[in-house]
């Protein structure tokens, strides 16, 4: 296992280059990649204080040069006084607020795991339940009702769902109960709600596709476990339905469900631009998206480096689980 | 199946009241909503407000410069000088009792109020004045948030006093025209004459701040946080809590306040990423004062009632339509082969029909341009410049005149515009405007960052741009727009009698003879059409029955210090 994940960590390396110079590249040779003249919006800055800006952010130096300061300031190690020490992560200064990336990410990425967490706690509860009790209960009204439900969902676009849970919960329902019940439908927290409350209606929106591709895939694989012939020895043992579903069928099934519920955590971990947007959720996904559009290139390039981060550990920590899912597979090792 | 059906039914609903009462069970009162009642005469003190902000980004007044950071920093600072909430022309005294230029307005003396005190009890001195303005100038000015050299980008407005310059080249650390004579006499000395500079100094930027909290911190809870985060003014209100970046910043009344208390106990600046959201929000009666979203003003007047004065919330008149200080109009460049062709030019501005696209694309809540300056500056008169207005004839004769008959011998011309911002249908109007007169045009169409940059290249042959005032003066549009040495002056107009004409405005002190002057201004270069004016901003804005007697003036400011909120009177 330990040379599992060294190897893991070492392919991660080529990756981070390929991702980060690519985007040093486009972000050089796009056209209009003025974001001095984006803080100024329509109006022209004084060419002194443009002049002194751009020396400033360091955009005046080749993309080369740029990327490999990049690197520099991203590696904590440096020589201090002719010794080695702890620097710390410099992911550079947003052109826009001038306040460093780090900062800012410090700031938006706790929102943006709390949603994620929130939408795959939702995934794994509502999506496997209902893909086993489709699979178990198939061609039942269950099984119908599931496939129907879940057809719906992957059709939605996700900001039209969040809008319409806004109204019934945040506006109608306010209405119907006198103010009694109902959710608060922006931001992440008010003196209003506690921080749970927030998280619902944004948790359910962005988990609502993914759940229902889960629900669909727990079904298919619990199908095809349901006709292979270790479960037909199991039932004719004179296993209960229940024994065979969770000590047999189940664990063998929950694999590609794991892989793709794993694959949607790193997801999310990138932010969810449009749920945060529908509902005001201070994330990381929507501050990428607007440093896209105000060319704010050290937050862009900040704010991918943390994501390829996230998405590095939770794909190595998805790997790792299948292990514990399926004794058979082992690391680093011929499987037995 | 019917009653499992049913018992499908009850789950969901069970779940969703089980949802609702568990967790907006200590749901609050409405704030927002349809206004039936009328207000109570009498103003009363207490309660708070919300008001929708994008993510400002800044609220140090070093960096004030989009509406969202500039309004909070008007709520916690104040200027010299003030906009009065009716008539932004109209200026009352702020953190300056009085204040009187020389006799060629080269040097200004203020004479601040003995009272003003900041949030933290500390009297307000004309060094504070001196330390804040010289902080903007510096180009090695830091961040209080990192520490880092992070200049001010709007150090402009302080281009005419003397010494600025030598700051910022960096032979100065201090501007030799601002001195603090004693602790409440601050002495401006300018390096030309500027006789609407009371209106400059009324900027939220220019507000005094203390070096202490500046370079110290602001304490909290024990520990300091950096200025920026809580900037602590002399304004009527002050922030008890760091900002909530992308969630809010919270103010509470300045009780230290020199001017008359503010009645609300507080404003909550509720930060939302869009214009969309915030509304839905209010909808919902958890905001009192946004943005009408796009495609709802008809809908929202109907509903909530049109302010009389446009400017102004009370219940029964909440929706807001007042004129903003803020002009949209056609770039056309001066330089071009075609467009340096002033009859070329005229024909153009003829042939656009303003009401036609305010009336389509904006539900008539714009205003057809009849003159670079909006009808609320000083120096504005109704149809001064001429060709601005529809005139299908006449924009054929001009076009004749020109030498290009039904547009013949032109090329198809550059119609420039940045995209995914709602231009597109206003230039949809003006190609077909201007193909009826026989003048053939392009889209030509870039994301905003391109766009700027293609103008500031000068590559554009029509183009569309806005232009909102930072003061509400003539001199802030005419030169900003039309001198030769102004890098806002995209048509690249250049007339040196203009020139000449718009600094020499500057020397006359008497209001009513400078906005004469500028009147006469304003006619000449509107006789030479260097850009079609289009159309006058207008506020969309929206506030809930709450709240009474709340400003929201031409500048696009907030006047909280006035407003009130009575709850038991709303719906």
């Amino acid at each position: 296992m330990p040379q599992y994940i060294a190897r893991r960590i070492l392919q991660f390396i080529p990756v981070f280059i390929g991702v980060t110079l690519a985007l040093f590249m486009i972000a050089n040779f796009m056209p209009g990649a003025d974001p001095i003249q984006m803080r100024y919006g329509e109006r022209t800055p004084p060419p002194e204080v443009k002049a002194q800006l751009i020396e400033e952010y360091g955009l005046n130096l080749p993309w080369y040069q740029q990327y490999f300061k990049y690197l520099d300031d991203l590696w904590p190690i440096d020589v201090v006084d002719g010794k080695l020490a702890y620097t710390g992560v410099d992911l550079g200064t947003s052109i826009y607020t001038g306040r460093t990336v780090v900062q800012m990410l410090g700031e938006t990425y706790p929102y943006t795991i709390r949603l994620a967490f929130a939408a795959i706690i939702i995934e794994i509860i509502i999506g496997i339940g209902a893909g086993i009790i489709s699979a178990v209960k198939q061609y039942s009204f269950w099984d119908v009702f599931v496939t129907l439900t879940t057809s719906i969902l992957v059709s939605l676009p996700v900001f039209w769902l969040g809008l319409m849970l806004q109204i019934v919960f945040g506006i109608w329902m306010k209405s119907w109960t006198n103010e009694a019940f109902y959710l608060p439908i922006s931001g992440a927290e008010s003196t209003n709600f506690g921080p749970m409350a927030h998280v619902i209606l944004p948790a359910v929106t962005l988990a609502s596709v993914s759940t229902a591709y889960a629900a669909r895939i727990m079904r298919s694989q619990l199908l095809e476990v349901n006709g292979q012939d270790y479960i037909r020895t199991a039932r004719a043992k004179g296993l209960s339905g229940r024994q065979v579903l969770w000590s047999h069928a189940l664990k063998n099934a929950l694999i590609p469900v794991v892989t793709f519920i794993g694959l949607d955590l790193g997801a999310m971990f990138a932010g969810a631009v449009l749920t945060e947007t529908v509902f005001n959720w201070p994330g990381v996904g929507f501050m990428l998206a607007r440093a896209i559009f105000q060319r704010d290139f050290p937050v862009v390039f900040g704010g991918v480096t943390a994501m390829l981060f996230a998405v590095m550990i939770i794909n190595l920590l998805v790997d790792i689980s299948y292990a514990f899912l399926d004794p058979r597979i082992r690391y680093g090792g011929v499987s037995e | 199946m019917q009653g499992k059906h049913r018992k499908l039914v009850a789950a969901v609903v069970a779940l969703g009241l089980l949802a609702s009462v568990g967790l907006g069970g200590c749901a609050p009162k409405q704030t927002g909503g349809e206004a039936t009642k009328p207000a109570t005469s009498e103003p009363k003190k207490g309660g708070s407000m919300s008001f929708y902000i994008g993510e400002p980004a800044y609220i140090d007044p070093y960096n004030a410069q989009e509406t969202e950071g500039m309004q909070i920093t008007q709520a916690i600072f104040d200027s010299l000088t003030n906009f009065d909430e009716k008539d932004p022309t109209k200026l009352i005294p702020a953190a300056a009792a009085s204040w009187e230029p020389n006799a060629d307005a080269t040097v200004w003396t203020f004479k601040l109020d003995p009272n003003g005190k900041f949030a933290d009890g500390t009297p307000v001195k004309a060094s504070d004045f001196v330390y804040a303005w010289n902080r903007i100038a510096n180009p090695k000015t830091v961040n209080t948030a990192t520490g880092k050299a992070d200049p001010s980008i709007i150090s402009y407005h302080l281009g005419f006093v003397k010494g600025f310059q030598e700051v910022v080249d960096g032979k100065a650390d201090t501007m030799e025209g601002v001195k603090a004579v004693d602790d409440t006499t601050l002495e401006i000395t300018l390096t030309q004459s500027f006789a609407d500079f009371e209106y400059v100094v009324a900027h939220p930027a220019l507000a005094p701040v203390e070096q202490k909290l500046v370079e110290e911190g602001v304490d909290y809870n024990g520990e300091k946080i950096p200025f920026g985060e809580m900037p602590q003014g002399n304004g009527p209100f002050k922030m008890t809590e760091p900002w909530k970046h992308n969630q809010y910043v919270k103010v509470v009344r300045n009780d230290s306040y020199a001017g008359t208390a503010a009645l609300l106990d507080g404003v909550e600046f509720k930060i939302f990423k869009d214009p969309e959201t915030a509304y839905t929000e209010f909808e919902a009666g958890n905001l009192d004062f946004t943005q009408i979203g796009e495609g709802k003003i008809k809908d929202a007047v109907a509903k909530y009632g049109e302010s009389k004065d446009g400017y102004t919330v009370n219940p029964g008149s909440q929706a807001l339509l007042g004129a903003e200080n803020s002009t949209y109009y056609l770039i056309l460049n001066n330089k071009n082969e075609f467009l340096k062709n002033a009859d070329v030019r005229k024909a153009v501005s003829l042939a656009i029909n303003r009401q036609a696209i305010c009336d389509v694309v904006f539900e008539g809540t714009r205003e057809p341009a009849d003159n670079i300056l909006p009808p609320g500056i000083a120096g504005y008169e109704k149809g001064a410049w001429v060709d601005s207005k529809y005139d299908i004839e006449a924009a054929k004769q001009a076009l004749a005149d020109a030498g290009y008959p039904e547009g013949k011998g032109l090329p198809t011309m550059k119609l420039s515009f940045n995209s995914g911002a709602g231009h597109e249908k206003i230039m949809e109007l003006v190609q077909s405007d201007l193909k009826a007169i026989g003048i053939k045009t392009e889209f030509d169409s870039a994301d905003f960052p391109v766009y700027l940059k293609q103008l500031d290249e000068g590559k554009h042959q029509i183009a569309r741009l806005g232009w909102v005032a930072d003061y509400p003066i003539a001199y802030n549009f005419l030169y900003a727009i039309f001198d030769s040495k102004s890098g806002d002056n995209k048509s690249f107009y250049k007339n040196e009698a203009v020139d000449a004409a718009i600094a020499e405005g500057q020397t006359i002190t008497d209001a009513t003879a400078r906005a004469a002057k500028y009147a006469e201004i304003d006619k000449t270069i509107g006789a030479e059409n260097p850009i079609a004016p289009l159309m006058f901003y207008k506020h969309h804005h929206v506030g809930s029955d709450r709240l009474r007697d709340f400003d929201f003036d031409a500048m696009y400011f907030g006047h909280f210090e006035k407003a009130w909120v009575d709850d038991a009177a709303a719906k």
